[in-house]
């Protein structure tokens, strides 16, 4: 299942560390971060979608406090 | 602007004050060098305090390579040396770089996406007579919606009662409104201008088009083009290449002439000047406005990709009905032999008044009959030759020449057509009494378009059609288009299509209407669906999505695409010379660290500010006389 967040991104570097992190988490099959249009698109199951989504907040705390995801 | 943009600027404009004061007083008061240093480092970590933070989480993550790290050590190093002044202006002039390029890429970001937002906020719900405003999303199918005058379309439907005028620029981007009434279908995003409709709902939220639409044009930056790869990758290396030139610039020099401090004050201008930022910021940009230009137009495209592509088009593949041609049959020549013309079209026009093909409504458009079916009675089929009616009392046929022949007319009496179109025989009781052509003509604009796409580099012109050699022929010379290849089955058309992909030069557009030739849209470089407003299979095949079924949407996004292009080459080369330069400037001492500091956030302002151009596109049309 695909879910979007809404993000707050505004440096392509962010978005790239961010792609990075999300590709990485567990669970994740597939992931887009979009610059433009400040969305982050996760794919993965459906009941694993809280967990994932809360995971990579806090590893974006470590890497980068300036990204903000809304969820 | 968002908080951060907020903070940040307050920010800037304190310590920006705070360090103005400080130089200033510096001049009249001897200040104590201790305490002038502790002052400038005060201010100093004021100002950096998110870069510092930044580079210390990046060195922990040990993904450090960025451009925090590139102003850390560059500010630092300053500091270093004993030049405390210039450490803090050189972070005060970067965080001010980086505030204006996060507003204009902010507000960049927001023109695209003003332009894109068809979004309707809300529908009118109608239940039993009680008008309620409700959210889009809550509207099921079969429900009844109002809609006022200026209102936006929240939801595709069948307009139960009254008449409208609809602007459906959003969607298509023309700007002449169209007229529906009672009984036709409206579509989700376009504008009521007058009247009140009252329409039944036939697609929910989720499927409706504007939904689609959005959905679509959102994700499009998703697929990323070659050009985008390319810079993202170029800046994965180049950061690392740059520290490392600047470590190696600043200790061999500096062991042949012993002079430590001039070196490295050069290494880290270097440093400074180096960073990435412009490249990677621009050319996505540049991309996502060609992208919402293009949509301003009606024209989607799916992806940055897909917009590369089409600026290098060299062979475009069109499917021929309703592509290159109308769509719609159309009477273009009676002969009548024994009667008169207009009693022919008369006669004919009845008999076939019970008839839904294409062929037979034409013929009842052209007699433009007010109660064709009056007085017709006993009408037969006759399977794959016609039929035959009685007309006022008299048999009248109409159909092929095997009709014809069945009705003992001698088929030396039979008049060939000119081949462009399909012939109808007629005759009125069993005497032959003259033809009706009934063509699918080209639309007015192809030639012309042909010739202009000619001139836009584009070397072979292919038309694939399931329709007869000879039509197909006809169609082509009366257009220009060079090779024909005819009576195709779908899968037929995947072959011939294969085999034109194997040797094409450049890339291969293929145009159709998306009606059973979704395959070849799909397997094309680039799949081009016309008149696909409503059409949900040629939206989901398609990689672009001309709204409207005019051609000369084509021209409109070829001029896009390679506008879009140029300015992402422009902003790429602007970028990287001014780089070299002033890296090379630096190197040599010429430039100081003010110059550095420009040449990091003046290239990215600029080249932003190029990228928005991709923004500002217009509709092509031939018959637009200030385009001509």
């Amino acid at each position: 299942m695909k879910k979007t967040y809404k993000i707050e991104v505004d440096c392509p570097n962010c978005a790239a560390k961010l792609q990075k992190c999300a590709e990485n988490t567990q669970g994740v099959e597939s992931c887009t971060v979009n610059l433009m249009t400040q969305k982050l698109v996760i794919n993965a199951p459906a009941e694993e979608q809280s967990e994932i989504i809360d995971s990579i907040v806090k590893q974006m705390k470590k890497i980068d406090d300036d990204v903000v995801i809304y969820c | 602007m968002t908080k951060k943009q907020k903070k940040n600027l307050r920010r800037i404009l304190i310590s920006g004050a705070l360090y103005l004061v400080l130089a200033l007083s510096s001049i009249w008061i001897s200040w104590q060098p201790v305490l002038l240093a502790l002052c400038y480092l005060a201010i100093y970590i004021y100002i950096s305090q998110d870069v510092l933070k930044q580079t210390w989480k990046n060195i922990l993550n040990k993904d450090f390579m960025d451009e925090n790290f590139l102003m850390t050590i560059a500010s630092l190093g300053a500091f270093a040396l004993g030049e405390y002044s210039e450490a803090v202006a050189v972070m005060l002039f970067y965080q001010v770089g980086e505030w204006f390029q996060s507003y204009a890429l902010e507000r960049s970001r927001k023109s695209i996406s003003a332009l894109m937002d068809i979004r309707p906020e809300y529908a009118n719900l109608d239940v039993d007579g009680k008008i309620t405003e409700v959210d889009p999303e809550e509207v099921k199918i079969g429900q009844t919606i109002v809609i006022k005058p200026g209102e936006r379309i929240p939801l595709d439907g069948v307009v139960l009662s009254g008449t409208g005028s609809i602007d459906t620029s959003a969607l298509t981007g023309e700007s002449v409104p169209r007229t529906v009434r009672e009984g036709e279908s409206v579509i989700s995003g376009c504008i009521n201008q007058s009247g009140v409709l009252h329409v039944r709902v036939t697609k929910e939220y989720a499927d409706s088009t504007v939904a689609r639409i959005l959905d679509l044009v959102e994700n499009a930056t998703d697929k990323k083009s070659r050009s985008e790869q390319f810079i993202t990758k170029f800046a994965r290396i180049y950061t690392p290449v740059v520290v490392y030139s600047a470590i190696a610039l600043a200790i061999i020099p500096s062991l042949f002439t012993g002079d430590w401090a001039t070196w490295i004050y050069r290494a880290l201008e270097f440093l400074v000047i180096s960073c990435p930022c412009a490249l990677v910021i621009s050319v996505p940009l540049a991309m996502f406005g060609g992208i919402g230009g293009a949509s301003k137009c009606g024209i989607l495209v799916k992806g940055s990709t897909y917009l590369q592509d089409l600026s290098d088009v060299k062979t475009i593949v069109f499917d021929k009905t309703g592509t290159l041609t109308k769509g719609t049959f159309e009477v273009t020549q009676v002969t009548p032999v024994s009667v008169s013309s207009e009693e022919l079209l008369r006669l004919c026009a009845r008999a076939e008044s019970f008839s839904t093909h294409p062929i037979a409504l034409s013929i009842e458009r052209a007699a433009k009959l007010e109660n064709p079916q009056e007085g017709v009675s006993n009408v037969q089929e006759v399977a794959g030759k016609g039929l035959i009616a009685n007309v006022d009392g008299v048999s009248v046929a109409a159909g092929n020449r095997k009709l014809m022949e069945s009705l003992g007319v001698p088929a030396n009496d039979l008049p060939e057509g000119t081949g462009f179109g399909t012939i109808v025989y007629v005759a009125k009781d069993g005497m032959f009494a003259g033809t009706i052509e009934v063509a699918d003509e080209p639309k007015e604009e192809t030639k012309t378009i042909v010739q202009l796409l000619r001139k836009y580099g584009v070397q072979r012109f292919v038309m694939l059609t399931g329709d007869s050699e000879t039509v197909a022929k006809a169609v082509a010379d009366s257009t220009g288009i060079d090779e024909v290849h005819a009576q195709l089955l779908p899968e037929q058309k995947v072959e011939w299509l294969e085999k034109i992909l194997a040797d094409r030069t450049g890339k291969l557009a293929y145009v159709g209407d998306g009606i059973n030739d979704a395959p070849v849209l799909g397997m094309a470089d680039v799949g081009i669906a016309m008149g696909a407003l409503g059409s949900d299979a040629a939206i989901e095949a398609a990689d672009v999505v001309l709204m409207d079924d005019q051609l000369d949407s084509l021209i409109t996004a070829i001029q896009i695409s390679r506008k879009t292009m140029g300015i992402a080459r422009q902003n790429i080369v602007f970028a990287i010379v001014i780089k070299v330069l002033m890296l090379i400037l630096g190197a040599l001492g010429i430039v100081n660290m003010w110059g550095a500091v420009f040449a990091d956030v003046g290239v990215s302002v600029l080249c932003i500010l190029n990228a928005m151009r991709a923004l500002s596109v217009r509709k092509f049309r031939v018959n637009a006389p200030q385009l001509k």
